[in-house]
């Protein structure tokens, strides 16, 4: 076997990385030729230099810094976020608390416009300026489609609300849903508003609503709180919906 | 993987939290060090160690009780290095075309990576080791280095190297002699002009 190829199988018989057979061709080369026998200490000498930096650095490199660790265990585990370094919980931490702070105040916001969304479109309820217009406009059609009626808003929930709204400050009691007034759908109320009568001041919805099979008890609280905490900063978010605050923040 | 990690793994996928840590402490500074020997890069290290950790989390129910645990997550951490070099040599392409380019060339496919810049470690630690290790690796191809640090830096037999990088044992001989026949002459050159200290 020449040297060349010899000095090429040198870099994995050094590790006896090498078949028997040639591994065993190698020896016998080695024991007549001094190059290569020079060229296997070289190898050798390197190999074993770079373990002993890989060693020694090895030693200094950093660790893994508990609280980041645990963080992160944390934060693969409940699937939140796949950097810890840019975590959810990270955001929210005490160490940033302008970002918290801002961070709450948006979910206010956010809620009292979900809460207004909602009131308008969506459980399609006559808002505040609604039923302040209603005071001289009993029995009109709203622009929005809605009926505008002389009433005031009573503390009730229903049971739609009911799984939206954990916690109400203002519970209804049997009285006040006895006393409160019957609601139709919009699309009800709209062709009722044309034929039924208008009502007189004072006069009850459900009067003015006249008995009729598919009216519904529904109203809602005036005020809702909700508050949660954030588990891994501690942070708590309190929601209050008021729905005697419009969108500008002016309470009635 | 023995019964205690079998266990922590069965652990761990019926949902009992503390299991996975328990799982994976005893590999987390192997990790560490093998994402940095890779990368030459503590940052990139740390980023990929959180990677390599979310994807096994996530990948549990895969893993072969039969095989090495820690040979998985090397396998995992080996791919992700291999997708930064992959990113950084596409990085490199784009800034050196725009740089030659912007002088008056037009050449986008020059593919040569830079020397991986030395670690954080390598200034304070160079009084005490003058070998720059970093230096050495970055020397070497991708596939030479992942080679290299898993055969002769993490021990890792040719066989398992091959299975870790999801390639052929010859490959693996290959890149090998390759990458130890560049160590070798970066190491003699430097010996030469005394920059590293003799080994006895």
């Amino acid at each position: 076997m020449k040297c060349e190829a010899v000095s090429r199988k040198l870099l994995l018989y050094v590790s006896g990385d090498l078949d028997r057979r040639s591994a065993r061709a190698v020896e016998e080369h080695l024991k007549h030729c001094p190059a290569c026998q020079q060229e296997l200490r070289l190898i050798k000498e390197s190999l074993a230099a770079i373990r002993q930096a890989d060693l020694e650095e090895s030693q200094k490199l950093p660790e893994w810094d508990e609280e980041r660790w645990a963080d992160l265990m944390s934060t693969i585990v409940r699937g939140e976020s796949r950097v810890p370094g840019k975590s959810i919980s990270g955001l929210f931490s005490w160490k940033k608390p302008a970002l918290a702070a801002a961070a709450v105040a948006g979910l206010i916001l956010v809620s009292f416009f979900s809460y207004h969304l909602i009131d308008r479109f969506w459980l399609h309820t006559p808002s505040n300026k609604d039923i302040v217009a209603t005071g001289q406009q009993a029995g009109k059609i709203s622009p929005a489609g809605q009926e505008l009626k002389p009433e005031t808003p009573t503390a009730t929930r229903t049971p739609d609300t009911a799984s939206i709204f954990p916690r109400q400050v203002e519970l209804p009691t049997p009285s006040r849903l006895e006393e409160a007034k019957p609601r139709t759908r919009p699309s009800e109320k709209i062709a009722e508003a044309k034929t039924a009568p208008v009502p007189e001041a004072g006069e009850k919805a459900g009067v003015a609503s006249t008995g009729s099979s598919e009216l519904q008890p529904a109203s809602r609280p005036e005020r809702v709180e909700m508050s949660f905490i954030l588990p891994e900063s501690g942070v708590q978010v309190l929601w209050i919906l008021d729905r005697n605050i419009n969108l500008e923040g002016v309470k009635k | 993987m023995d019964e205690r990690e079998k266990e922590l793994v069965r652990k761990a996928l019926s949902g009992e939290s503390t299991a996975f840590e328990e799982l994976v402490r005893p590999y987390r500074t192997s990790l560490l060090h093998l994402a940095y020997r890779m990368t030459g890069n503590m940052e990139e290290a740390m980023d990929i160690s959180q990677e390599t950790l979310l994807r096994c989390y996530r990948y549990l129910n895969r893993v072969d009780p039969d095989k090495n645990f820690r040979n998985w997550l090397f396998q995992i951490a080996a791919n992700l290095a291999r997708d930064w070099h992959r990113n950084r040599k596409l990085e490199i392409n784009l800034e050196n075309g725009w740089q030659k380019n912007r002088w008056g060339g037009s050449n986008f496919d020059s593919g040569e990576i830079p020397e991986i810049a030395s670690g954080p470690l390598s200034a304070e630690t160079s009084s005490d080791i003058q070998l720059d290790i970093n230096a050495c690796l970055g020397k070497l191809s991708p596939r030479e280095r992942q080679v290299f640090v898993l055969r002769d830096l993490e021990g890792l037999s040719i066989k398992e190297t091959a299975t870790v990088l999801k390639t052929s044992s010859l490959s693996v001989r290959v890149n090998l002699s390759s990458a130890r026949r560049k160590i070798r002459e970066i190491i003699s050159g430097q010996k030469k002009s005394g920059r590293v200290r003799s080994q006895k």
